[in-house]
């Protein structure tokens, strides 16, 4: 118990923090330059759009001004420069470009996570701008809260999908996977006419009629897609926990596009970043191998 | 992956006036995803105001709201995408799949079209 007290909360070294912060600020960029909305008008207002109207956003020529804009916010939230405003311009931004999109008659979740974590960022350092009246330059208190955030915030996000599954189909959604096989076929169709792009037939016929004739093997590929969100808040345990849990749901994220060309780049990206954490696992190792070859 | 889990499902496609499909994405900057949405959020309204479920949709609500998404497609349509468009009309699919008594079924049927407007049909032979 006290060593699992020890771990529960994951002190960053500063280096660490740097390393997420400008990861992130590249997924961010990423993600919006994708996922920018070409839509002029807010037909079916959602959300937010209901008292502001985001349409000017879906404008080239206002987009070509606030790209350059995006770059330096990012630049400057990267360095730990005034991190309430930079963020808080592209967390706004993220707010709008998505709003646009979802008030069109239909929404979508593409970006849902990744804004949302950039805004629970945004909160955490305004809640020490304040705390501390540094608009400046954020503290390493603050990175801490951020980054720890953001991982809360990808955790619950997992969690509550898995809860969704569970009670939209009265707990028997493990049971009903197989039906799953449906899904894959409309998907796969549906990604050729985006595109006209001839995807592989295997996984448009083929295996949607093997996981029905094998139920055990949807029950196996999506049960263990099911546990891994439904548990994803063990993930805050510790950097191990973050890890099997990061890379478990990346190589979940890898087998849906495969299977059903759905992409989630945006949430591998932040799971790479939060809970896999490459950078440092790759200096635990290195310091491994040294202090054994010292020994040696 | 998908919360509900039915033994039925749909998706919608854009065809040309000969019957070919055309690229969603590519041509109207949106997602076949999105635009089964669209057109099934306008089919709920419409068929919520006579109190039915849009499953119970007539083919006179289908082709209401399909005439809906495949405006708001036109509508949407960027001037680079509009020269891509050689057509002068427009037709809404309806793919519906379903699985039962261990058998896959596919039925396909258009339920809407509309002509697209001249400016926009310029490059239609």
């Amino acid at each position: 118990m006290k060593a699992l007290r020890k771990d529960w909360v994951v002190r960053h070294a500063p280096w660490e923090l740097v390393l997420m912060r400008v990861l992130f600020a590249g997924a961010l960029a990423y993600s919006l330059r994708e996922n920018w909305p070409t839509f002029t008008s807010q037909p079916v207002p959602h959300g937010l759009g209901q008292w502001i109207d985001f349409s000017f956003l879906g404008n080239p020529a206002i987009f070509s001004i606030i790209e350059p804009i995006c770059w330096v916010c990012l630049g400057l939230y990267a360095a730990g420069v005034f991190p309430v405003l930079s963020l808080g311009f592209v967390s706004f931004l993220g707010i709008g470009a998505g709003t646009l999109m979802n008030s069109q008659g239909a929404i979508g979740h593409t970006t849902q996570l990744i804004v949302m974590v950039a805004t629970a960022q945004f909160l955490c350092y305004a809640w020490f701008a304040a705390t501390e009246k540094n608009f400046l330059c954020a503290s390493r208190n603050a990175h801490t809260w951020a980054a720890d955030w953001s991982k809360v915030v990808i955790a619950a996000g997992y969690t509550v999908s898995g809860l969704v599954k569970l009670l939209r189909t009265d707990g028997e959604w493990l049971v009903r996977s197989p039906l799953l096989s449906l899904q894959l076929m409309k998907t796969n169709e549906m990604d050729y006419y985006n595109r006209l792009i001839e995807g592989q037939n295997f996984w448009a016929d083929t295996f949607p009629r093997i996981l029905v004739e094998q139920p055990w093997l949807a029950w196996i590929i999506f049960g263990s897609g099911l546990l891994l969100e439904f548990f994803c808040f063990l993930a805050m345990l510790g950097r191990v926990w973050a890890l099997a849990f990061g890379a478990g749901l990346i190589v979940m994220h890898l087998t849906i596009s495969k299977i059903m060309r759905l992409s989630f780049e945006e949430h591998m990206l932040l799971l790479l970043i939060f809970f896999v954490n490459v950078p440092f696992w790759a200096y635990w190792l290195a310091k491994r191998v040294r202090q054994s070859l010292r020994r040696a | 992956m998908y919360s509900g889990i039915s033994s039925k499902t749909f998706y919608v496609y854009v065809q040309d006036a000969e019957g070919k499909p055309l690229p969603m994405l590519a041509l109207f900057g949106v997602r076949t995803a999105r635009a089964k949405k669209i057109y099934l959020s306008h089919l709920a309204e419409i068929t919520d105001a006579r109190g039915a479920k849009s499953s119970q949709a007539t083919a006179e609500e289908e082709r209401a709201a399909g005439e809906h998404l495949l405006r708001f497609l036109l509508g949407n349509m960027l001037p680079g995408q509009r020269a891509e468009l050689r057509t002068k009309r427009v037709k809404l699919a309806h793919v519906h799949l379903s699985y039962a008594r261990r058998r896959f079924e596919k039925k396909e049927r258009i339920i809407a079209a509309i002509d697209v407007p001249p400016a926009q049909a310029k490059g239609a032979q």
